[in-house]
């Protein structure tokens, strides 16, 4: 089925608006919304079937979130940390590099907080 | 003072889940890459991007755009000291990162070998290169004093 995908982020300085945007379709299988609240030690949001489309999610409280992928075929680095900041929008994109220069689809998506707790939303597609 | 908001909209079947961020930032820069491994947004300080853009400590917020069809970019994260971080980006969907700035998190990203660490790394510079196509970025940052 279609996924049409809009996004845009833009901000004006001294009058001047600068912005970019993009806007396309895409054939997804699936498309998963939800949310769970997450505190702050790591605990998964998707694991096993990383999304093969992307994963979007929004920080929904009022501390930051360190988002964790951790990857398989690395030499040093098993893990790779996103800020998701408090009332942030984070696209988890569906493939990174590792450093035994293997490009991969990750293994699993954790998160927690910087302190206490929060509600981080989601939207996937595979 | 200036506010940034980015939102990413996904409809499908009916159903539309829409979010949207506001940062505050400083100032904002926009630059374009297109082709050879090209450096983005380094600070002055760090003299092997060759490019400093700006006074900034990092990024505070940026949003990076694949704009070549049909290719996957890579995009390389660096602060700056030896601490990279390579993602792979669609045409479909921005890569967006954000620094700490007070509210938790010191940093915009990381790599390690601990399960335990954090985002705590700064981004000094970007690197765009590709894994499949052409080279086209358009990236768009704000600027602030991160923490």
């Amino acid at each position: 089925m279609n996924a049409n995908i809009q996004y845009s982020a833009s901000v004006t300085v001294d009058g001047e608006v600068r912005s970019v945007s993009g806007n396309e379709t895409i054939e997804v299988t699936q498309m998963v919304t939800g949310s769970q609240t997450i505190g702050n030690s790591y605990e998964i949001l998707q694991g096993v079937s990383m999304p093969q489309v992307a994963m979007i999610l929004y920080n929904k409280g009022t501390v930051d979130v360190s988002v964790r992928i951790r990857v398989a075929n690395f030499t040093t680095n098993e893990y790779l940390f996103y800020n998701l900041i408090a009332g942030g929008v984070l696209v988890i994109q569906p493939l990174h590099q590792t450093d035994d220069d293997f490009i991969t689809v990750g293994e699993a998506i954790h998160a927690r907080t910087a302190s206490g707790t929060a509600v981080v939303e989601y939207c996937w597609m595979n | 003072m200036a506010t940034m908001t980015i939102t990413v909209t996904v409809s499908c079947n009916g159903i539309t889940w829409s979010r949207s961020a506001a940062v505050e930032v400083d100032t904002a820069s926009t630059q374009d890459g297109n082709g050879g491994n090209g450096i983005l947004f380094g600070t002055e300080a760090v003299t092997s991007a060759n490019n400093g853009m700006h006074s900034y400590g990092g990024l505070a917020v940026g949003v990076f755009a694949n704009k070549a069809k049909g290719s996957i970019g890579l995009l390389q994260l660096n602060n700056g000291s030896g601490v990279q971080m390579f993602i792979g980006v669609t045409t479909y969907l921005p890569l967006i990162v954000y620094s700490g700035a007070g509210t938790g998190l010191t940093g915009a990203f990381n790599t390690s070998a601990t399960a335990t660490n954090v985002a705590d790394k700064d981004i000094a510079y970007v690197v765009q290169t590709v894994i499949i196509g052409s080279q086209k970025t358009t990236a768009l940052v704000g600027l602030k004093a991160i923490s």
